[in-house]
């Protein structure tokens, strides 16, 4: 991939961007829809080039969810776009009858999930989207964790034919998880940090935290494994098989601890021998003042600070 | 085409039949009799007259499309599809619920019975159909297929409604045609009652559609509607009664849904034939 340093040196939302354009230059059949938001994702190039391919709906999210279904199921490659709590709870019944009942191979992107834009109140803000989604038969459900892995799980979702959710937490700058290029695959979690003493799974940019409170940990002699699942559903089953000898498990994301990644986890472990405890972080049932990401992160004790002092505890 | 009274009033009459058998078959279960009553007639003007089908069990990409976003109205739907050839005389025997049949009471969407979308959850309907219909024109700029959404009225106290009526006048979908089948009730009383939308055929037109209120129960006037030419989005506004031709359904709250018992079942047939010979029982 000969764009993967400008990738790495990009804002989130172009890498979004990019990546849907990349998508439009190969596949005539690509459609994107927006909800009043395309001025988020930085596509003046793909409206440049395909303006035939982008339709605005307007601040109407059912029929976003709508419109989309229909154009999918006539062969269009449908990607719908808009933040993510008005493109998941705002229109659930939507897409559970359009996507999963009718089975419309709806691409669905949700931008500024989790704490990203909390500055704005808690309306803004977007800690079910997963729990949601995952209920949904036939639903795909991606939460990448640096531009890379966001990057490619876009152009991977264009490749299936069947509906995906991906969850994008940040707008501007986000840190750098993979260094090197990477084979990326849904529904394939990636080990980013080999350990033996405590299994962390974790996705979505809050794994930047995870990866720096292990190397705290280490030096404490404290070996963590850290798995970035990206794919929440389906759950990459195999990798948490291989967390069967740490003697805990935790998992971190910025969601609700009711219904997300960590949930999940526990779903697969309960009817099983030979696990460890399941410790989950994630936020607390609970909504956040108005304030900036890294503070409600600390808030939510999703920090690398608390993350840290967490896991020396177990 | 221009079809005979005679021909439509066998269309309708096995439409009947075939409704009430279904109905019946619901059992306890309950039907859906008032609302699939006010649409026959103009089920069979489309379904015979003015759509293209495409060949039994074929799905043709170039069809016109019918979504019956009031999809509790499927049972009407599913006996218009057969006076089209859609479905069989074998097919329509089928139980009503369980694995082996496609007949559901709200349908489940199977291109090649003619059933295009999974009906049931109200208000989801027009999006959908914006969606194709938009689609259609992208892939076809001659001879576009077009797409027929059927509403009911109470149906349009849902807010989704609006937001893809909007769209499509904003996106000149002329072969999208919207039909309201307008009977008046909903499922807690009278549409005026519950939520008083005044004029709505004005609210169509002031979405930017072309507007035309019909005689719903009459064939010809329902296909001269739609035979109409337009530049816009249509909307025919259909005036109907629930349970049409049913002594003890018609404009009737609680014949939303209920249960057809075999005697209720037995005045119903005698009610459509009374109608046919000319005289009322």
């Amino acid at each position: 991939m000969e764009k993967r340093i400008d990738i790495q040196k990009m804002e989130l939302n172009k890498v979004v961007g990019a990546a849907l354009l990349a998508i439009a230059e190969q596949d005539k059949n690509f459609m994107l829809l927006a909800a009043d938001v395309e001025k988020r994702i930085f596509i003046d190039s793909l409206l440049e080039k395909y303006p035939h391919q982008f339709l605005d709906v307007g601040i109407a999210e059912e029929n976003l969810i709508g419109v989309a279904s229909g154009l999918a199921h006539e062969s269009f490659n449908t990607f719908a776009v808009s933040y993510a709590p008005f493109i998941t709870a705002r229109v659930l019944d939507d897409i559970k009858v359009n996507l999963s009942y009718m089975k419309a191979p709806v691409k669905l992107l949700g931008l500024a999930s989790g704490l990203t834009s909390g500055d704005l109140g808690a309306t803004h803000t977007c800690l079910e989207d997963i729990a949601q989604m995952r209920t949904l038969p036939y639903m795909t459900v991606i939460s990448p964790s640096d531009n890379q892995t966001a990057y490619k799980a876009i152009l991977s979702a264009s490749k299936i034919n069947t509906p995906v959710y991906i969850r994008f937490i940040g707008t501007g700058m986000m840190p750098e998880i993979y260094t090197q290029e990477i084979d990326y695959e849904i529904g394939k979690g990636i080990c980013v940090r080999e350990g033996t003493d405590i299994g962390i799974v974790s996705s979505g940019p809050v794994l930047k935290n995870v990866l720096d409170a292990a190397s705290l940990l280490s030096e404490e002699k404290i070996s963590c494994k850290v798995i970035d699942m990206h794919t929440i559903k389906p759950l990459d089953v195999s990798k948490i098989e291989e967390l069967k000898g740490c003697r805990a498990i935790v998992s971190v994301e910025e969601h609700t601890v009711f219904g997300g990644l960590g949930s999940a986890i526990a779903e697969y472990i309960s009817d099983k021998k030979d696990y460890p405890p399941l410790y989950r972080i994630g936020t607390n049932d609970e909504y956040f003042v108005a304030d900036l990401r890294e503070h409600n992160l600390k808030r939510a004790q999703l920090d690398t600070e608390s993350i840290f002092k967490f896991i020396k505890r177990l | 085409m221009k079809r005979s009274e005679e021909k439509y009033f066998t269309i309708c009459s096995n439409m009947k039949k075939d409704i009430l058998d279904l109905c019946h078959r619901s059992g306890k279960g309950k039907a859906h009799l008032g609302g699939c009553m006010s649409l026959v007639e103009i089920l069979a003007v489309l379904y015979t007259d003015i759509m293209y089908l495409g060949a039994y069990n074929d799905v043709d990409a170039k069809r016109d499309r019918l979504i019956l976003s009031k999809g509790h109205g499927a049972l009407a739907l599913y006996a218009a599809l057969r006076q089209a050839g859609k479905i069989t005389e074998q097919e329509m025997q089928l139980p009503v619920r369980g694995e082996k049949t496609f007949l559901y009471r709200h349908p489940k969407m199977n291109l090649r019975k003619g059933i295009e979308v999974s009906s049931g959850s109200l208000g989801l309907g027009l999006p959908y159909g914006v969606g194709i219909a938009y689609a259609l024109k992208k892939k076809y700029a001659v001879a576009t297929p077009k797409v027929f959404v059927i509403l009911g009225d109470g149906e349009c106290n849902e807010g989704a409604v609006w937001e893809a009526a909007a769209l499509a006048a904003s996106l000149n979908l002329e072969n999208l045609t919207v039909i309201v089948d307008k009977n008046n009730l909903q499922l807690d009383g009278s549409t005026k009652d519950i939520v008083d939308m005044r004029n709505l055929s004005e609210k169509w037109q002031s979405f930017g559609f072309y507007t035309l209120n019909v005689d719903g129960h009459s064939c010809e006037k329902l296909a001269a509607a739609f035979h109409k030419k337009s530049t816009l989005p249509k909307a025919v506004i259909a005036d109907t009664v629930k349970g049409k031709g049913i002594s003890f359904a018609e404009n009737r709250v609680e014949w939303h849904d209920n249960y057809l018992s075999d005697t209720l079942y037995e005045i119903a047939q005698r009610d459509i034939e009374g109608i046919y010979n000319g005289k009322k029982d």
